[in-house]
């Protein structure tokens, strides 16, 4: 290429008639075919055995949760009647209530408890 | 592949969400066959029947508890005298909790015993409620579940 000067290419480039192979065309469509299935393979499962496998993959996680949710504790109420258990949770939630009260007695205390210094601390501010 | 993670992470959310309920389920049904055990659990269903009760006043009573009560969808009760039952009662559930969405309401401390209430919140309403007292050597365990007012529960305050 170097010993080419620009002229000579001119001419080569006239004069060179183009030659395109004959089984151009057939090369070209073997080609875009395989570059067509290389790209539907990229998308499809490189091997059936793949797609089994998330198959039975899902299958197991399936059974699993069933499994585990067959062996969930079945709990049977404590009390046939509705008035017994309303009474059962009446009590249960006095107790809550007692606690709550307690917490909210000694919350109060607390407050009463700092107002005496508060207020030695305002005396002395002013 | 892809497929499969999706699948495995659905998987692990739904196991997640439902293991709270799991854990009490799991604690309650590890106790109350026990001796030296007292259990009550009263189901969703149950609940719903109780909504059917028509309300009676009581007026000895500080609090009236029947609105809140039609509020609850499943309650668990457990009390043990036994001190070594306690003590593993009380770890038990002291675990669940670390590992749960419950924040600490409130805790009292009165000579040798402790109280505690737990709660989970979603704004103004509180879905679970726990309270673990310890006594000496005995435990008492309640936790209620539903769709309860901050308002009311705040009522329960004599």
């Amino acid at each position: 290429m170097k010993d080419v000067s620009f002229s000579d290419m001119e001419k080569i480039a006239s004069d060179a008639p183009d030659r395109v192979p004959p089984d151009l065309e057939s090369s070209l469509e073997e080609l875009t075919d395989s570059l067509e299935a290389l790209s539907r393979l990229n998308r499809e499962d490189r091997h059936p055995s793949v797609r089994w496998t998330s198959i039975a993959a899902g299958f197991v996680l399936l059974a699993g949760l069933a499994f585990s949710l067959s062996n969930r504790p079945r709990l049977k109420d404590t009390f046939d009647d509705p008035f017994l258990a309303y009474a059962e949770a009446e009590k249960a939630l006095m107790l809550i209530s007692d606690a709550m009260s307690t917490g909210a007695e000694k919350s109060n205390e607390a407050v009463e408890a700092f107002e005496t210094p508060k207020e030695i601390i305002d005396k002395i501010i002013r | 592949m892809k497929k499969i993670i999706i699948l495995l992470l659905a998987f692990a959310v739904s196991m997640v969400s439902s293991a709270a309920q799991n854990s009490k389920k799991k604690i309650y049904s590890e106790y109350s066959g026990k001796p030296g055990v007292s259990a009550v659990y009263i189901s969703p269903a149950m609940f719903k029947l109780i909504k059917t009760v028509p309300d009676i006043e009581i007026n000895s009573q500080e609090v009236n508890f029947s609105r809140f009560i039609r509020t609850l969808e499943g309650m668990y009760i457990l009390n043990s005298s036994d001190p070594d039952i306690a003590s593993r009662l009380a770890k038990d559930v002291e675990s669940e909790l670390r590992y749960g969405k419950h924040e600490l309401l409130m805790e009292a401390i009165e000579e040798n015993q402790t109280t505690r209430i737990y709660i989970v919140q979603n704004d103004s309403i509180v879905s679970d409620l726990i309270l673990l007292s310890r006594d000496g050597h005995s435990t008492s365990y309640i936790s209620i579940t539903g769709e309860m007012p901050l308002d009311e529960l705040s009522k329960m305050i004599k």
